[in-house]
């Protein structure tokens, strides 16, 4: 197999432009990625720091010994990311350059620089430094070691990263992959507290530092390529030359076996894109068009249904709608219920169907749990613990409400392209926006009442009615609120997965402005405003120590919300019609 | 430019006797679009567009890319504001009386944009409440349609993972599911196979012979030869040419040549005859 050097330098140009091309496409994109940059800068030197004085700061068994949990940490890190990013790196899809006459080599190739020009190089680089360093300092041989043996290992780590998705490509491909792998990211990202105490929980299981002390991980990590890299490290820490460079001769043999797997199974990936279902239907499709009895029957079928849709009483003089509309007018709220049902339905589907909003659904869901755990886990600690539990039914109200902002301050620019389908339909904005709160109202309310039964559980029962009240009061205003925020400030929403970096990088920053996120943040501040009576009608008989004020509060506070919603919402649905294009420009990008 | 009141029905493929049938009420106007003008910046992408298209009338609307036929669908059917000008539907004002315009018509855009993550036939479903049709004529007619255009046995899975010519095809059903007055269509062809093309050419012919008007967008010159009743051209926002395709032709064949529609519309764009041959193709 040749490689040819001229299309090498090409195709590192074009991982380089698409990487730049990407920051310098708008000035938001810039401000956003210079932002970005300095967090990223910020939290690696953290990083660095923290792994340089561990290494420097241990004895040479704990160094060699960590070098085993450093390299596989990396390998495992290595494996598991691309895969759940594949969905969002194109850079790892090679099905762009098979359009092309280029050798698998050169597809490999391609595939390092894209994994070179990566933020998670970024992190690799400076943890390897930092390691280097720390054993530069005992020998500058053993830090020069170190760094060629990590060299090596990263290669070993992309190519077996590259193999293991070769491997995978036509289940990484499918849509159901991708699917999922949106929803496991944004579990990651949410459940941050949850894996600090299973790390944590782990690590004590362990006895981590005991573990290392006595190099309890290197007997079974010395089986992978990074427990051999490791080893490479630590006989070169040891004083045993000969058997580090043995090691650093077996990590290069795994290196070439590893690149000829990859190799072997690339070309497997490249003729994978087209999956089994894909060609079963296209055959299918043949077998259709190859029959003339086929186009006979559809002709008959197309004139039954034309014949059907026209009406056989159909004049051609009278317009075809006019039955119909005649038809629609006489069915009048029937109708109404319907399409309420109809959008209903279809919010619903989409919040189990869609993985972006299945994904928020799921992180609001652990933050929820975490919310209302740590006071139950807290209180055990005394007073304050026990504190926090007797108002935990409130807290409950509150992390509800937290939910229904989130899904309903920009109901249309959810929507996302769908909303020029949507905005067609001629139905009433206000049976729409109704529909979409119906909705959300249905998971609103669900969320309530489990949290509330759970309180119940928890033995905080006093406080389930003004709480429940106050939830149900809070979720007409929520919405309410809402629907003025998405018509009166829509915004664009980038999808999930391209948040951030590939946020910057695909151009996708919204394009509402500061302004319009800050015009959303003030609503947010409305809203909880005007969630205040509600709050006063119930907290009142607390303050002046009478409960019989709530028979008149509990009403007020549910006609206050009713009114407010309705209000709120006539206001919205007027807006909507009269700046729909105005509102699509503003929420989609065609 | 020319423009032509009387209309010479061409019949697709197959069905030379529809020109009879055709009723001489329909002269009503389905579509009147005033002076529209659309600017994006320093571009004018539309420039002062009258057009007018009478009920059961084929329209067909070409031009070259980015010559203003999709804004111009976009500002007649209310997704887009014109800078200035005024659009109507079956003398419904598309921008004084939206809902009742969008009762009357049935788009198929030429972004999709499809509820993905429903089926086809939840889609259709859907599309059907929205447009108020009652419920059993919903279910009815989104069978029927789904049969006709062949998406039955498909008419479970999800839109996400259907190919680009059945998107077109669930699209195109949704557009004449409440059987609008008038249909949009904005390169209602691209991506079909011929048979479901077949289905849905035929589909359209008997539209118009109920009286919808169609106005229709396309690349595909002989699939507008063949359907349209008269055609417009469009070049960098202004509306170039007019009238029935014989008119036309009639207005080419002053050269002495029998045209073709696509020698009328490169003649009418101003694309001189030259042959592009490549130099390193030698």
């Amino acid at each position: 197999m040749v490689v040819h050097s001229n299309k090498l330098r090409w195709l590192m140009w074009l991982r380089l432009r698409l990487f730049f091309r990407g920051i310098r496409r708008t000035r938001a994109g810039v401000v956003v990625l210079l932002l970005l940059l300095f967090f990223l800068l910020f939290i690696g030197v953290g990083v660095s720091n923290v792994i340089f004085t561990l290494f420097h700061e241990s004895v040479t068994v704990v160094k060699a010994e960590g070098m085993y949990v450093v390299f596989t940490g990396l390998l495992l890190a290595w494996i598991v990311l691309p895969l759940l990013s594949f969905s969002t790196n194109k850079g790892l899809d090679v099905s762009k350059l098979q359009l092309f006459p280029l050798t698998r080599l050169e597809v490999m190739a391609s595939l390092l620089f894209s994994s070179l020009f990566g933020w998670g190089t970024f992190f690799l680089v400076l943890m390897i430094g930092s390691v280097s360093a720390a054993w530069w300092l005992v020998s500058p041989g053993l830090g020069l070691m170190t760094m060629l043996v990590s060299l090596v290992f990263y290669l070993v780590m992309v190519s077996i990263s590259q193999m293991i998705i070769a491997l995978l490509m036509r289940t990484l491909q499918s849509r159901r992959f991708r699917d999922l792998s949106m929803i496991i990211i944004a579990l990651f990202s949410s459940s941050y507290v949850l894996f600090r105490l299973l790390a944590l929980k782990f690590s004590s299981l362990l006895n981590f530092g005991y573990a290392m002390q006595h190099q309890r991980f290197s007997p079974y990590l010395q089986w992978l390529p990074s427990g051999v890299a490791a080893s490479s490290v630590r006989y070169a820490a040891q004083g045993n030359w000969g058997a580090a460079f043995t090691m650093f001769g077996l990590l290069l043999i795994i290196c070439g076996v590893v690149l000829y797997l990859w190799n072997l199974l690339l070309e497997r990936s490249m003729t994978a894109s087209e999956s089994g279902v894909e060609r079963l239907r296209r055959a299918k499709m043949g077998v259709t068009i190859a029959s003339p009895a086929v186009i006979t029957t559809l002709d008959h079928k197309r004139k039954a249904t034309t014949r059907s849709m026209a009406g056989k009483e159909q004049v051609i003089s009278r317009p075809a709608i006019t039955a119909q509309t005649k038809k629609t007018a006489n069915a009048g709220r029937l109708f109404i219920f319907d399409q309420l049902l109809a959008l209903m339905q279809k919010e619903l589907r989409y919040f189990w169907r869609e993985p972006r909003l299945k994904a928020r659904l799921f992180q609001r869901v652990i933050s929820m749990l975490i919310l209302l755990l740590l006071p139950v886990l807290n209180a055990k600690n005394g007073s304050a613990g026990n504190f926090m539990l007797s108002y935990l039914p409130f807290a409950s109200v509150i992390v509800v409400f937290l939910l229904m902002l989130m899904f309903s301050q920009n109901i249309l620019g959810m929507e996302q392209q769908s909303l020029y389908t949507l905005l067609l339909f001629p139905i009433d904005r206000r049976l729409l926006l109704w529909g979409k709160n119906l909705a959300l109202l249905t998971l609103g309310l669900v969320a309530l009442i489990v949290l509330l039964s759970m309180c119940a559980v928890e033995g905080q029962r006093v406080l389930l009615l003004p709480a429940g009240i106050i939830g149900l009061a809070g979720l007409g205003v929520t919405l309410g609120t809402g629907n003025i925020t998405s018509t009166f400030f829509p915004r664009y929403q980038p999808k999930l997965g391209q948040r951030g970096i590939t946020a910057v990088n695909s151009g996708q920053v919204q394009s509402g402005g500061c302004l319009n996120a800050l015009m959303a943040l003030v609503m947010t501040v409305t809203t909880v405003v005007m969630l205040v009576p509600v709050a006063l009608g119930i907290a009142l008989p607390f303050i002046v120590h009478a409960m019989w004020i709530w028979l008149a509060t509990i009403p007020f506070s549910l006609a206050y919300s009713t009114e407010l919603y309705i209000v709120l919402t006539n206001l919205a649905a007027k807006r909507l019609l009269a700046t729909e294009p105005e509102i699509l420009k503003l929420t989609t990008r065609e | 430019m020319t423009t032509f009141p009387e209309q010479n029905v061409l019949p697709p493929s197959g069905q030379p006797d529809c020109k009879s049938e055709v009723p001489e009420e329909r002269e009503e106007t389905a579509i009147l679009a005033r002076d529209l003008v659309q600017v994006f910046g320093p571009k004018t992408a539309v420039n002062h567009l009258n057009l007018s298209v009478k009920r059961g009338e084929f329209y067909g609307f070409l031009g070259p890319n980015g010559a203003g036929k999709s804004t111009t669908i976009k500002m007649c059917t209310g997704l887009l504001r014109p800078t200035a000008g005024e659009t109507f539907v079956s003398g419904v004002n598309v921008w004084r009386a939206p809902l009742k315009a969008r009762s009357l018509m049935g788009v198929l855009p030429e972004y999709l944009n499809l509820y993905e993550r429903l089926s086809g036939r939840e889609y259709l479903t859907f599309a059907g409440h929205m447009y108020g049709v009652p419920r059993a004529d919903i279910q009815h007619r989104t069978e029927e349609l789904l049969d006709v255009l062949m998406l039955t046995p498909d008419a479970d899975k999800l839109i996400i993972d259907y190919s680009v010519g059945m998107r077109k095809k669930v699209a195109f059903a949704a557009a004449l599911l409440h059987q609008p007055q008038v249909l949009f269509l904005d390169e209602p062809f691209e991506g079909i196979d011929p048979v479901s093309s077949r289905v849905m050419r035929d589909i359209l012919y008997d539209l118009t012979r109920h009286g919808t008007a169609i106005f229709f967008s396309s690349h595909i010159m002989e699939v507008v030869e063949r359907l349209c009743t008269r055609v417009g051209i469009i070049n960098q926002g202004v509306l170039v040419a007019e009238g029935t395709l014989d008119e036309l032709r009639a207005r080419a064949s002053g050269e002495g040549r029998d045209e073709t529609l696509e020698d009328i519309f490169l003649n009418v764009i101003g694309v001189q005859e030259e042959t592009h041959n490549l130099s390193w193709l030698d």
